[in-house]
């Protein structure tokens, strides 16, 4: 739990919704494959993993709970950084939001920071395919705990 | 496309402060209410209360309605229930994937 928590951080910055940062005892050049080759992003995704890791690349997220998303990748900078808009396939381009990795190398290994970003407000209402009352638990939730003063 | 504009932003900016999230609890609890009836459980007046409401309501969490001579206050969450869900769906799914990550890359490396 705690080797968790000190591994694996959320902050929060004004122009991006979600951002996760992980230090991993792991070389750049080892982590670059884990994100850009599709027999490697399967495993830790858990999902079946089509990328064609280059500008204008497609590519394709089939989870194993049925989530099915399909991505166009918007910059590669091997071994640094890589930036993918995706979206539901169900849903369409409007739904879309941009993933973005970037890496940094450590004396222990890699830093690697993921940022999620919705491109459109429709985009945050869309992904709720559960219930209303689901949804009033969790803000009222929020309002204790998730937003402090 | 400006993120500034999202929909996080103006409901984080509303929230931050800790009475309204008290006076957004209590509509989410009690329904809609008038801003007098609310002052009376708070330790505040009912034209600090107005403010509030008003700061909740620019940023499409409180609507109000005038019935006769009352105004009656009523929570609308849905942006808040949005743009919350997403976040917290979006960072828990980061959570599971890049913890599978960690072990992944662990092991390749001994």
């Amino acid at each position: 739990m705690s080797d968790h928590a000190s591994d694996v951080e959320g902050t929060r910055d004004p122009d991006t919704a979600v951002r996760r940062e992980v230090e991993l005892d792991a070389a750049p050049t080892d982590v670059w494959n884990a994100l850009t080759r599709p027999e490697l992003l399967e495993q830790w995704f858990e999902a079946e993993v089509e990328l064609d890791p280059r500008p204008g690349g497609t590519g394709r997220f089939i989870g194993a709970d049925g989530d099915d998303r399909v991505a166009r990748v918007d910059d590669v900078d091997e071994g640094r950084r890589l930036a993918f808009t995706w979206w539901p396939d169900d849903g369409g381009e409007e739904l879309a939001s941009k993933v973005e990795f970037v890496l940094t190398p450590t004396p222990g290994g890699t830093r690697l920071v993921v940022t999620e970003s919705p491109l459109t407000a429709r985009a945050c209402a869309a992904t709720n395919s559960t219930g209303w009352a689901w949804r009033l638990e969790l803000l009222v939730l929020t309002l204790f705990l998730l937003v402090r003063a | 496309m400006s993120s500034r504009d999202d929909p996080l932003d103006r409901v984080f900016t509303a929230l931050a402060d800790g009475t309204r999230r008290t006076v957004m609890r209590q509509l989410l609890d009690g329904g809609p209410t008038t801003a007098s009836e609310l002052a009376d459980g708070l330790p505040m007046t009912r034209q600090a209360v107005v403010k509030h409401l008003q700061a909740l309501g620019q940023a499409g969490l409180v609507d109000a309605q005038r019935a006769g001579r009352e105004v009656h206050y009523r929570a609308t969450p849905k942006p808040m229930g949005d743009a919350v869900a997403w976040m917290l769906r979006t960072g828990a799914q980061w959570d599971k994937r890049l913890e599978r990550l960690r072990r992944q890359v662990s092991q390749r490396t001994g």
